[in-house]
């Protein structure tokens, strides 16, 4: 992979932010150790310059010019004198002892304390090294000069020590952050890259494939698996459609075949003005049932979208049920029924008042159509995102005596074939529990589900009263 | 530009006091809730009377089925069968039987329009 590639990762780039801070950071804690080290090692430096000092004025006061003469020539011996700087001068600065070869001309002043340039060799060096001297000076009884002071080259050297600690470890640092960072950053995309590929892979038409998940269950495992969630909803949803776009085709096929072929009857009876009207009249009411169709598919769809359920009041139960009774009376009486209204008490309940009433006017307009000439066109109820497999219909009255006609009429959808008609004449009291869409039939190998619709043929004479119980879901 | 509209606040202000409506010889009181043709008084249930006045309001109008469920009993949908065909059909027996021209016409595959004219 292209290096260019993880320096644009948003790992990296954090990886980088962090090194950063954690260098100034650094920088900052050795800048603090350097200069208190600094001060403490000046310090150290000079209360060792006043003690040396006043050695010697003690030499001087007990053992005279000649014991401090002494002295100064034992302390600057080359195998003893270390950093030391030493110079015992006669009144007119001649030097009468030391490891200096003359007295500082004109040496720079702060306070007690002087400095100057020494040319000093360490002992068993071969040449010398210009450095720094920092010293005190006295004027003894007898005009004598004495400098003691020390050589400041060590301390320089230990700081350049530390100045060079410093920028090797924060080279260090930011090398191991970026290789920290690339690390990082190349775990970051293998990871997101197996993501991508996935969803490019869903893009391209592979709509079965999944997001990879590891076993590690980290951030990006929860991802994946939310992914894989959310496009299991999608799958689910597109489903939906689908089979509520087969239901709507099959439910609209017969009746569009049927319209056609009506106006195929219009075209030819040009010459009939009765005949043809007839069949104009026919077509539009296929039309109409078309169009109702239609309707309650869209109501469906709504009521499964909730779009509805901002509609939902505290409704009268009783007073939407007497206005459908209200409604449907004068139809009954005219076919020949009874509608009798009993209500107990008041009954309220949260819901639509307007799909409550076309729910009750449904299951009436039922009822009363399933008198004379009624009948049920052959259907699936496979509204809704669950069906359940099975339906029950249990007949109330007994055919031949209380109605004829009305049969219970089933179909079934041979592969490439016509279908099959199954006529059923339960008897008063029966119960049949039939399946909702297919029903196993068993063929030369195995078995195999076919296709099923269910309705009733129409009622010749009497009035046919059955209770049909549909499962459904009711949640959405 | 004033006068028109005093003109039309005048045109707007005139049918909010109509206490009665008239489709050819049959009238409607609203105020006493009496219905007459021709001579004759015609006595109707509040439903039948909701159902004339709804027509008699869209006089000249074709008006649905889904209308007049709309209009005359508050519930929106699409009712199946001739449910108010049946209601419309007994507010014809009551304005129409025995009397001429006919007023309660069917528009086929719309719905109802009352009218006075042929």
């Amino acid at each position: 992979m292209r290096i260019t590639k993880f320096l644009r990762t948003t790992a990296f780039r954090l990886a980088l932010i962090y090194a950063g801070i954690f260098s100034l950071s650094v920088i900052l804690l050795f800048a603090f150790i350097f200069w208190t080290t600094s001060v403490l090692v000046d310090r150290q430096r000079q209360q060792a310059i006043v003690a040396d000092m006043n050695d010697l004025r003690d030499e001087f006061t007990s053992l005279g010019p000649s014991g401090l003469l002494d002295s100064v020539i034992d302390r600057s011996r080359p195998d003893r004198v270390g950093n030391g700087v030493y110079l015992l001068a006669k009144p007119d600065f001649t030097p009468m002892a030391g490891n200096l070869s003359a007295w500082p001309k004109a040496p720079a002043r702060q306070g007690l304390w002087i400095t100057f340039p020494i040319e000093a060799r360490r002992f068993g060096d071969s040449q010398g090294e210009r450095s720094i001297a920092e010293a005190l000076e006295a004027n003894l009884p007898g005009g004598y000069h004495v400098l003691v002071g020390q050589n400041t080259a060590p301390q320089r050297r230990m700081q350049s020590a530390t100045i060079q600690a410093l920028f090797w470890s924060l080279a260090a640092m930011v090398c191991l952050g970026l290789a920290g960072g690339l690390l990082l950053s190349r775990n970051m995309i293998r990871r997101i890259e197996a993501i991508n590929r996935s969803a490019e892979r869903i893009m391209h038409g592979e709509v079965m494939h999944r997001m990879p998940v590891g076993q590690s269950n980290d951030e990006f495992d929860r991802l994946s698996v939310n992914l894989n969630l959310m496009l299991e909803e999608i799958e689910r949803l597109v489903g939906g459609i689908r089979a509520v776009t087969d239901n709507i085709a099959h439910d609209l096929r017969s009746p569009l075949t049927r319209l056609k072929s009506r106006l195929e009857i219009a075209m030819n009876a040009a010459d009939d003005p009765i005949e043809r009207r007839a069949a104009i009249e026919q077509a539009i009411q296929e039309a109409d049932q078309l169009l109702a169709t239609f309707g309650a598919l869209l109501s469906i769809a709504d009521a499964e979208a909730g779009a509805r359920r901002a509609d939902m009041t505290t409704v009268e139960l009783s007073g939407v049920v007497q206005d459908v009774v209200e409604l449907y009376r004068p139809l009954a009486e005219e076919r020949g029924a009874n509608l009798d209204l009993n209500i107990h008490g008041l009954t309220r309940a949260q819901g639509n008042r307007q799909l409550l009433f076309q729910a009750v006017a449904n299951l009436i307009d039922n009822a009363v159509k399933y008198g004379e000439g009624g009948h049920n066109t052959l259907h699936q109820e496979l509204y809704g995102e669950i069906f359940f497999p099975m339906q029950l219909v249990l007949f109330l009255n007994e055919p031949e005596k209380d109605y004829t006609g009305g049969e219970f009429v089933l179909t079934q959808q041979i592969p490439r074939a016509q279908s099959k008609a199954i006529v059923l004449k339960p008897r008063g009291g029966d119960m049949l529990l039939f399946t909702t869409n297919f029903r196993p039939v068993k063929g030369t190998r195995g078995f195999y589900r076919a296709r099923m619709r269910h309705g009733v043929s129409e009622v010749h004479t009497g009035n046919r009263h059955t209770l049909g119980i549909i499962f459904h879901d009711a949640l959405t | 530009m004033l006068a028109r509209i005093e003109a039309l606040l005048r045109r707007r202000s005139a049918p909010a006091v109509q206490t009665k409506l008239n489709v050819g010889d049959l009238e409607m009181d609203l105020l006493t809730r009496q219905v007459r043709r021709a001579t004759q008084s015609i006595d109707l249930q509040p439903r039948e009377f909701r159902l004339l006045e709804y027509l008699m309001r869209h006089a000249g109008q074709v008006v649905t089925r889904t209308m007049l469920l709309e209009g005359v009993w508050d519930y929106h949908f699409d009712p199946q069968t001739n449910v108010i065909d049946v209601h419309i059909s007994r507010l014809r027996q009551k304005i129409d039987k025995g009397f001429h021209p006919p007023l309660l016409h069917t528009v086929r595959g719309a719905g109802y329009c009352i009218r006075a004219d042929n």
